[in-house]
């Protein structure tokens, strides 16, 4: 199993967004996550990899067996957990200069960031001025950088164009040939069908996962019913 | 009375109105034999460097080497220690042209304690393709080391100077004169590095003129600790004349660091850019001062003014200063103060990176105003030193 939820308690600034009695993704697989708008989805990912602001009340996060509740974001990520932001911040910092160093640290390539179309943008500061389409793509390089065990994508779909889409696509894909275990948000799915492989899918709503199931039996469940149909019992 | 020595009257003048004291500094001090031999190794300076055109290296008040590429010297490049160039009457109409002899004390100073300094002489279409190295050390405490620089680079020409200043231990002080022309479409970059030690006080006294279409660029980096510095070149641009005046300042320790430039837009069509950084350790102060001044007609001017508070002992002072005597002068600037955003940390931590690591990243990119102006075989040295004080930033 590669990451495992444990009673899982989450609150941001004493406000329990997060109660998850039991979750997990087994190793290779492609799960995705959906739910409507403040669902906790964002807010589920942020805490797996483990960013200050979200606070864990009670419960475990288990990687591969280890138990990273307590543990920094960089040593998650050290450890294999990689995660693409929705809204990425400006940085100062030149996405080359990010780039080459996260090579080193991950004995990876650059080439993803040709794959990717982000030649133009290299010698720019990361995220800064950057279109949505561009923030997407540069952050699934960043993602692929770091050859992850874990990818934790949170909505690497929304609000981008058509050529974007194939090349995020081309990406996750490129991760599931890695052997990476995905965790994707998604609100519409589209990419799904961009995707060589996606096994199961979950629903989240008010911070519980309220189902889980084959992809494309939850997938057609959300398009006939929207979210209405799925309660937490 | 001779040129030269009407600029000694003057001096004098002025020392007996301020009562200046320097007495506890050695000016005649001769550069130890040891020390240079070790640093030239160690900097590896060398005109048999293919990438270097030329050397003037000085310990304390002692010309130890100075060498010109013989390519360059056939076409006329003059490389001389400036006590030699003076004896020529057609150097001499350059002393002290560019800042007045009584500009302040350490003019003054320099003139009356000062010893050598370098003297480049680019003549009309000589295009010299690698940078001109001039280093300037001190070598141990009580030392005055008070330098007059100067650099003529004439109609069409093209030079780079690559300045190195340093101090090895002890309190001393450097004083340093340089004055720089930029002829009709010729092109001068300097670049200078600072690194001196905790103990130092360094007063750079320099003035710029860049005539017509000509261009100047100069970069400037104060990495290490110094007790007090104090510098404001000064810029004259004539008629579609450019200048860029970037500058990286790091504060730590006690540093109390008042730096900045002034560029006067002159001449029409003349177009000015001041583009500085600067990082606020430990107890340090820092005062940044940018000046544009639009004095002609469709004259262009930005000031960008940058710092970086990392502790709460220190301090920056960024101050922007645009003045305007004509219609259609365009000036602007933007300055402004921060911190390292949590949300930066937080983001570069979640791919991996440590604290440190995330702090000596962000302020690796806060202080990199982009190398593009600067000549390709000097930016990896530069880029090492933007490395270096990434690293001392988190240290």
């Amino acid at each position: 199993m590669s990451l495992r939820l444990e009673d899982l308690v989450v609150s941001v600034e004493n406000r329990k967004i997060i109660d998850i009695e039991n979750f997990h993704v087994e190793k290779g697989e492609v799960h995705l996550l959906f739910g409507p708008n403040g669902a906790g989805k964002s807010t589920l990912l942020r805490a797996i990899i483990g960013l200050p602001t979200y606070t864990i009340e009670r419960g475990r996060i288990i990687f591969n067996g280890v138990d990273i509740t307590n543990k920094k974001p960089y040593e998650r990520a050290l450890m294999g957990i990689a995660f693409s932001y929705q809204n990425p911040p400006p940085l100062h910092a030149k996405f080359s200069y990010i780039a080459k160093l996260m090579t080193r640290k991950y004995n990876s390539r650059l080439d993803y960031i040709s794959d990717l179309n982000l030649d133009n943008l290299i010698e720019r500061k990361l995220h800064d001025g950057f279109s949505g389409g561009e923030s997407k793509r540069a952050e699934l390089a960043t993602i692929l950088l770091q050859k992850p065990k874990l990818a934790l994508l949170d909505e690497p779909d929304s609000g981008v164009d058509i050529d974007s889409m194939e090349l995020i696509a081309n990406a996750i894909n490129r991760l599931i040939e890695m052997k990476s275990t995905v965790l994707m948000v998604t609100h519409t799915g589209f990419i799904a069908f961009k995707i060589k492989k996606i096994d199961r899918a979950s629903v989240m709503v008010n911070g519980r996962i309220v189902y889980t199931g084959e992809f494309e039996e939850v997938y057609d469940l959300i398009m006939k019913e929207g979210y209405r149909g799925f309660t937490y019992e | 009375m001779n040129r030269l020595k009407i600029h000694r009257r003057r001096a004098l003048k002025f020392l007996a109105r301020k009562g200046l004291k320097l007495e506890d500094f050695d000016f005649e001090k001769i550069g130890s034999s040891k020390v240079s031999s070790k640093v030239i190794k160690e900097l590896g300076i060398s005109v048999e460097e293919p990438k270097i055109g030329g050397v003037y290296f000085q310990v304390d008040s002692d010309v130890i080497r100075l060498a010109v590429k013989k390519e360059l010297e056939r076409k006329g490049v003059i490389l001389l220690d400036l006590e030699e160039a003076l004896k020529d009457p057609k150097f001499q109409e350059y002393y002290w042209k560019a800042l007045p002899v009584d500009y302040d004390e350490y003019t003054v100073a320099a003139e009356l304690y000062g010893y050598h300094g370098v003297f480049i002489y680019v003549p009309e279409g000589v295009k010299v393709e690698f940078p001109i190295q001039a280093c300037f050390l001190i070598s141990s405490g009580k030392i005055g080391q008070a330098v007059h620089n100067i650099i003529v680079v004439d109609r069409n020409s093209s030079l780079t100077i690559n300045t190195t200043c340093a101090a090895l231990r002890g309190e001393a002080i450097h004083i340093g004169v340089t004055e720089m022309f930029v002829g009709e479409n010729a092109e001068l970059t300097y670049i200078m590095v600072h690194g001196w030690t905790s103990d130092v006080q360094v007063r750079p006294r320099t003035g710029v003129y860049v005539d017509k279409n000509g261009s100047f660029i100069s970069h400037y980096i104060n990495l290490k600790p110094v007790k007090y510095i104090q510098s404001y070149p000064r810029i004259v641009l004539k008629e579609n004349a450019k200048a860029y005046y970037s500058s990286v300042i790091v504060g730590r320790e006690d540093s109390y660091m008042d730096l900045g430039s002034e560029i006067v837009l002159e001449g029409r069509n003349a177009s000015g850019e001041i583009v500085s950084r600067g990082i606020a350790k430990d107890h340090s102060k820092l005062i940044m001062q940018g000046y544009l001044k639009g004095y002609a007609q469709n004259v262009r001017g930005h000031l960008e003014c940058k710092g970086l508070q990392l502790s709460d002992n220190a301090s920056i002072r960024a101050i922007p200063i645009l003045e305007s005597k004509v219609v259609g002068a365009i000036l602007t600037h933007e300055a402004s103060i921060g911190r390292i955003s949590e949300e930066e940390l937080n983001y570069l931590m979640s791919k991996g990176f440590t604290e440190e690591e995330a702090t000596s990243i962000i302020v690796r990119g806060f202080i990199d105003v982009g190398l593009d102006r600067i000549p390709k075989t000097l930016r990896p040295q530069l880029e090492s030193i933007y490395d270096m004080i990434a690293k001392m930033a988190t240290g």
